[in-house]
């Protein structure tokens, strides 16, 4: 009982530290992509490459002055930012991000803080008491910019929640299950011997109509560009979160790429297969299990020629021996007792990290919507969509039955 | 005491105190919050139960959706602080005796019943189980509760509707 609890603790503590850094990098990392797609540089001073940035805009929110302006509802402008962001990283406790079972302490456990059976349903809890956060910062602010804000954005989350949900349903009907590592590997197999058998392009019915429904409303649900009406700043300042400053305006931050993460992960699970290979596991196809080392020794060698023709002598410094570090890892990714282990990590990462490339491209190419629109599109194209999907869906179930 | 015990003893009290809360606290969001907390201390009685299912249904519906068109409702109306009155002779003389008397018959009631707290094993195919009552027992009247929120959601749309040239009503309005 006791060393169960230990465990559970340190698995609390190692995924809070990720999640934390992950973040921290995610921001960075969005920050990146945006300046590249408008042919801008991004971050570049603080660190090579900006990479110490994080840690930078960190201390900046800790050190920063906590403004509290005079007519806000106390309590609950202090527990908005708190609830969004406790939220926001607790739902990450349910992910799975591996089918291997690792050993703390004598007691084998798998690489998931809470395996629990209602796993999905947990996870949409939690994001559905989400909207709180923001609808209670809108309103305890006591401006109409953080009211509009607030409203704006409770409406919204309530609407596409529908679709959120609904979207799932059909991967639910293949798979009759609620618990995540279960969902992940009833997506093994492959068609025709090379279509991995993920719900995207699973038989009898692919839940690409799914994906679509579920990828968007996830942009919506999270507040995102272009549905990120509720801080639009073009119209009410910076909507919900106006008031806020220092690390209550942090904690808001973390809330909104946590949940991000989140998103990215459940699409993952959901319709891209989680953890398991693109490639069929077969005695000819073993090379594949070498991928993850290859990739890993091709940013090893870019990071040291990058760092040593680098123009600062921080980064001639501090790159070349990112470089080696990722080379060594590299090497001992080739290790009979690692090599299998790493795989399903590998590949979850490998496809959490597309879902949220596309995820911040769409923020920096599409323009925001108008509410009538956004509204419009929820009810009246979203939902249906995501109800077509289902009765397709049951109906080639049934009919393989 | 064991963990059970002591989960249970928490979260039941932060449900009472949180019940008290709502009624107690003067402003409208002050009260709703309180409703969440005390949704929420529910679903984690029912964890502590072992019916998962019913749990993160308890927050999905009552939590993630009908208490934020409660705060929504509240936030839009923008409802201010409500004042205290002083009790109504009807409420002095009649309520708050009557009130008393069930609570003490409710207490007296459980205290009599032999209710037992321990957790049923936790069965992998409840939610099997109760999709099966739901969509295939009884189903029919499962359907018939649906066409009725239907009739009533499409009841609420035609009576907000605005009539076809009808002018707006601009002194109601002004008079809220």
């Amino acid at each position: 009982m006791a060393s169960i609890l230990l465990v559970s603790l340190i698995k609390v503590a190692v995924l809070l530290f990720f999640v934390l850094t992950a973040v921290a990098y995610l921001v960075w990392f969005e920050r990146k992509v945006a300046a590249h797609l408008q042919g801008r540089w991004g971050p570049y001073r603080v660190g090579p490459h900006g990479l110490l940035q994080p840690l930078a805009d960190g201390a900046k929110f800790l050190l920063k002055e906590d403004v509290t302006p005079s007519s806000v509802d106390r309590f609950v402008y202090f527990i908005a930012p708190l609830v969004t962001m406790t939220l926001a990283i607790s739902a990450i406790a349910m992910i799975p991000f591996g089918p291997a079972e690792i050993r703390i302490f004598g007691v084998s456990t798998p690489l998931v803080v809470a395996n629990i059976n209602i796993g999905l349903l947990a996870i949409f809890a939690i994001t559905s008491v989400g909207v709180y956060g923001v609808a209670l910062a809108g309103w305890s602010s006591n401006s109409k910019y953080s009211l509009l804000g607030g409203l704006r954005s409770s409406a919204q989350m309530v609407s596409y929640e529908l679709s959120l949900t609904l979207s799932v349903v059909g991967v639910l009907l293949l798979a009759g299950s609620f618990n995540l590592s279960e969902l992940i590997t009833r997506q093994g197999g492959f068609s025709w011997g090379f279509l991995p058998q993920w719900n995207l392009f699973s038989p009898p019915f692919p839940q690409v109509l799914g994906f679509v429904c579920y990828f968007i409303s996830a942009i919506a649900e999270t507040n995102r560009a272009p549905f990120d009406l509720a801080e639009a700043e073009s119209e009410i300042v910076a909507g919900y979160h106006t008031e806020y400053s220092s690390f209550k305006f942090a904690m808001f931050f973390l809330g909104e790429y946590a949940s991000m993460i989140t998103v990215a992960c459940l699409a993952t699970i959901l319709f891209l297969g989680g953890w398991l290979s693109p490639f069929p596991q077969t005695a000819g196809l073993y090379w594949t299990h070498y991928i993850p080392s290859a990739v890993l020794a091709l940013a090893g060698i870019g990071l040291i020629i990058d760092g040593v023709l680098y123009r600062q002598a921080f980064g001639r410094v501090v790159l070349p021996v990112l470089g080696l570090v990722v080379c060594a890892l590299s090497f001992l990714c080739t290790r009979p007792g690692v090599i299998d282990g790493i795989q399903g990590p590998f590949w979850f990462l490998a496809k959490i990290l597309f879902v949220l490339f596309v995820y911040v491209w769409v923020r920096w190419t599409l323009p925001r919507f108008r509410y009538d629109q956004l509204m419009r599109f929820g009810w009246k194209f979203l939902f249906p969509l995501a109800l077509a999907n289902v009765v397709l869906t049951s109906l080639a179930v049934v009919m393989r039955k | 005491m064991t963990p059970q015990m002591l989960t249970f003893l928490v979260l039941a009290a932060v449900a009472v105190a949180g019940a008290v809360n709502v009624i107690v606290l003067r402003h409208p969001i002050h009260s709703a919050i309180s409703l969440i907390v005390v949704m929420v201390s529910l679903a984690g009685l029912f964890l502590t139960l072992e019916a998962e299912f019913i749990a993160a249904l308890q927050i999905i519906v009552y939590a993630g959706a009908i208490m934020v068109l409660f705060v929504f409702v509240i936030m839009l109306l923008n409802a201010g602080e409500e004042e205290r009155t002083n009790m109504s002779r009807m409420a002095r003389y009649v309520g708050v005796p009557l009130g008393i008397v069930l609570l003490g018959e409710l207490a007296y009631q459980v205290g009599a019943a032999s209710l037992s707290m321990t957790a049923q094993p936790a069965d992998a195919s409840a939610i099997h189980g109760l999709s099966m009552l739901l969509f295939q027992d009884f189903v029919f009247p499962f359907e018939l509760t649906s066409i009725l929120i239907l009739i009533a959601l499409l009841g609420a749309l035609v009576l907000a509707q605005r009539r076809e040239g009808a002018p707006a009503k601009r002194e109601q309005q002004n008079a809220g």
